[in-house]
């Protein structure tokens, strides 16, 4: 944003200083919005006007706002008022798409959907054998690039230093590792990841409350809410032992997105 | 089974509404039940917190109650469970597809290799405070990373010796600066 046009904006009450926080322009502008919209959402709802051109105002007094400034046809009968909640009308403001001649129906957003259950776990009882898993150490001497969090270098701890006096409010440490055979070029600066873990006493209790089996060896599959969103194929990778920790992070991750994503597009 | 608690899904991170939803399907009591309704829901933000009447979705604004008893206090999903809502058990499979997965922490080479070329330093401030509502809260990898170099600091003799599963990632941003001269 350029400081001149912003210096002349209605949306920018001061002009002593050529640098603008959001809190000093966004937060008085942001106070008069939503009794704004509020209220022309109402006109718009009572006498059926399908739009409102107008300028951005500050004032909660002037009914017409940016929301205006798009055309928004609202047919909203009053049977769903849900949809003059000041919530609702959040959702068109800046880019707001036409909807014309279309019903708006947006449900109070006050507790999410429960998300979906994408994973069935299948319990094997001990000593089957289980389809060997493709996760290992990766092999020394590889390029560094082949190390990822699927398969990481196990670099030998040599080393720790405090750097900070033993009686300071923080402690800062220095850790030296080894990195010989991984074949790695860096930069200092260059960042390098960590896999750790949470604690085994805590782990055991969470294991424990839910009523599992620390030992119990299971493998995981698409369940059939899922639909379509793992592919079976891709499934066959994450076969999931005792030895095969790493792989159930990316699946998980994977997963997660997905059931983000699906969440995001409910609204 | 326990490599997946301890590998696979994060304990301590603040969970998402999602997670705080899933509790509360499975929530026997009633009143932690309700509790975790509401603080997955946007409902708290009407009384709270003004912005979110502009992001209503509750999984971008998050209510007062959300980032006051879950964000700002740093509660993660295992402090939920054991200590806060006892009663809610969700099933494997479905914690195991809505629970965030531990992430892997980066850090930054602090030396360079030109000198040794076959060793990393590294450095970091062991994670440790207090939240306003008084909760003792440590860093997981930090201080993990404190424990596991305990006889270094204390020069006393090496037990067995520690391994870290590590991989590189590149900042290309230094590379670019050097070969383009600008630094």
């Amino acid at each position: 944003m350029m400081p001149q046009g912003m210096a002349t904006s209605p949306l920018c009450n001061t002009t002593k200083t050529p640098f603008f926080s959001l809190e000093e322009v966004v937060e008085p502008w942001k106070k008069g919005l939503v009794p704004a919209v509020k209220a022309l959402l109402e006109k718009l709802t009572n006498h059926h006007a399908p739009e409102g051109e107008g300028e951005l105002k500050k004032q909660a007094a002037e009914p017409a706002v940016a929301a205006a400034t798009t055309p928004v046809s609202i047919t909203t009968p009053s049977t769903t008022p849900a949809a003059t909640t000041p919530s609702a009308t959040a959702g068109g403001d800046g880019g707001a798409k036409p909807a014309p001649k279309k019903k708006i129906v947006i449900k109070r957003q006050e507790t999410p959907d429960l998300p979906p259950c994408t994973l069935a776990v299948t319990f094997h009882p001990k000593g089957e054998t289980l389809p060997q898993s493709t996760t290992k150490e990766a092999d020394r001497g590889e390029d560094a690039s082949l190390f990822s969090q699927d398969r990481p270098f196990l670099s030998p701890l040599l080393g720790a230093r405090r750097l900070t006096a033993l009686d300071a409010d923080k402690t800062t440490l220095e850790l030296e590792i080894g990195t010989e055979g991984a074949n790695v070029a860096w930069l200092p600066g260059d960042a390098f990841a960590i896999i750790c873990h949470n604690p085994p006493d805590v782990v055991d209790k969470v294991i424990v409350h839910l009523g599992l089996e620390p030992e119990a060896v299971f493998t995981l599959s698409p369940s059939i809410e899922s639909g379509n969103v793992v592919s079976l194929s891709k499934l066959s990778r994450y076969q999931y032992s005792a030895q095969t920790s790493l792989f159930l992070t990316s699946f998980a991750a994977r997963t997660y997105q997905n059931s983000l994503h699906r969440e995001g597009s409910v609204s | 089974m326990r490599e997946a608690f301890l590998n696979g899904i994060d304990l301590f991170s603040p969970p998402k509404k999602a997670i705080l939803r899933l509790l509360a399907e499975y929530a026997s009591k009633p009143e932690e039940k309700e509790a975790l309704i509401n603080l997955c829901s946007a409902k708290g933000e009407r009384k709270g917190v003004e912005i979110s009447m502009l992001f209503p979705h509750p999984n971008i604004a998050g209510s007062k109650l959300y980032m006051d008893e879950i964000v700002e206090e740093h509660t993660g999903l295992a402090e939920l469970l054991l200590d806060r809502f006892p009663s809610s058990k969700p099933p494997f499979g479905h914690l195991l597809s809505v629970a965030a997965p531990l992430q892997p922490r980066y850090f930054s080479m602090a030396n360079s290799p030109l000198a040794h070329p076959n060793i990393i330093r590294f450095a970091f401030s062991v994670v440790r405070y207090t939240t306003a509502k008084g909760k003792h809260r440590e860093g997981l990898c930090t201080t993990w990373l404190e424990q596991l170099s305990q006889h270094f600091l204390n020069s006393s003799s090496p037990t067995t010796p520690v391994h870290l599963k590590i991989f590189f990632r590149p900042t290309r941003v230094t590379h670019i600066l050097l070969h383009t001269n600008l630094i």
